[in-house]
């Protein structure tokens, strides 16, 4: 009786697992100063039409870095801020070279960001790629600005941090 | 016996991701009222830590997303299956965000991120519709059932996401990835 308790459990507990291609991820701050040193190195997958999307943690006053190192198709990449009309995109991190990176310094935000590796164009391609993923402290030398493009900043889309909003409330939501 | 199904139990655990979503696939309906025959998600915000679906919708769809109710204000941004397009809402009426995309420009999953519209430690709650219609649909073009909305189009990144696209390469490891 025991036993098929523990089996019903793990059955339900498996059922219940969400199929993400990402988990969320934490590196830890290093003040390392050569590329993508003391960070996560994730091997990942976007499946056809379907973008590998995980959650990283990062905090203000940092700077995050993002490189897809390798990759077997053309992929890009995008960071949405723990505020998500927030974003920074990048597909291709200098001419003839279309690996994406996308390093910020000076973050604004303490939280967890979204990040969407996907194939660049429709269809059911499936492309493998591997993602460094680093935290260091701002001004490292792994957010330097490169040499094609000006310094990445989060764009804000919409939502006017001026507007006015009411305290936040405690409050269910009406069945 | 009981102590390895014990270790299953806790790698069950350990392997769970955190994610505050799923994929989620709502059936396409022909239906005409407003978000009719969809899914209805109710969704947390946690501080700082936006909430993050994958939703499925085909191309040539009305695709809706309308936070229906929430206990603070939200804002929502979708981004298409290229990681190419994407398109922001907030205060679509009063101030909830309402996206009615049509129509959607490729078929597949599409990232959707739901958060507190400004930087704060407040956690949000929230009812968010999820429906497919056939392009056109008044789902796309009504933000409530007395409020007109303009169908909303995603819009291209930048000039990257239309450039000639390389073939694909054969599904093999990257040069370093082989173990």
């Amino acid at each position: 009786m025991y036993t098929k308790a523990i089996f019903g459990f793990v059955a339900a507990s498996i059922a219940t697992t969400v199929a993400w291609a990402g988990a969320q991820l934490e590196s830890r701050l290093s003040s390392c100063t050569t590329e993508n040193c003391a960070g996560e190195t994730i091997r990942a997958t976007h499946q056809a039409a379907e973008p590998f999307v995980t959650q990283i943690f990062a905090r203000a006053g940092e700077c995050l870095r993002l490189d897809v190192t390798e990759q077997t198709a053309d992929v890009a990449l995008v960071v949405v801020a723990p505020v998500p009309p927030a974003i920074v995109r990048n597909a291709d991190r200098s001419s003839g070279d279309t690996r994406p990176l996308v390093k910020v310094d000076g973050l604004d935000f303490t939280g967890w960001y979204t990040v969407v590796v996907g194939f660049e164009d429709t269809g059911n391609t499936v492309v493998r790629f591997r993602l460094d993923y680093g935290r260091y402290p701002g001004g490292n030398a792994n957010c330097a600005a490169p040499a094609t493009s000006a310094v990445q900043k989060f764009e804000r889309l919409v939502g006017d941090p001026a507007k006015v909003v009411a305290p936040a409330v405690d409050a269910e939501l009406d069945d | 016996m009981l102590h390895k199904i014990g270790l299953v139990v806790a790698s069950t655990f350990l392997t769970s991701a955190a994610w505050a979503g799923s994929h989620f696939e709502s059936t396409l309906s022909s239906c005409t009222t407003i978000n009719c025959a969809g899914m209805t998600i109710r969704g947390l915000q946690q501080a700082n830590e936006p909430f993050v679906i994958q939703v499925y919708a085909r191309a040539g769809e009305c695709l809706r997303l309308d936070v229906s109710t929430q206990t603070e204000d939200t804002a929502m941004m979708l981004i298409s299956t290229t990681a190419g397009d994407f398109i922001t809402a907030d205060d679509t009426f009063e101030l909830r965000p309402i996206l009615g995309i049509d129509p959607t420009p490729q078929t597949g999953w599409y990232t959707v991120a739901i958060s507190y519209f400004d930087y704060d430690d407040r956690i949000s709650r929230f009812t968010l519709e999820y429906g497919r219609y056939p392009t056109g649909s008044l789902n796309c073009s009504q933000a409530t059932a007395a409020t007109v909305m303009a169908p909303s189009q995603m819009k291209p990144f930048g000039a990257t996401s239309q450039k000639p696209k390389l073939p694909a390469v054969p599904l093999a490891d990257a040069p370093g990835q082989s173990d």
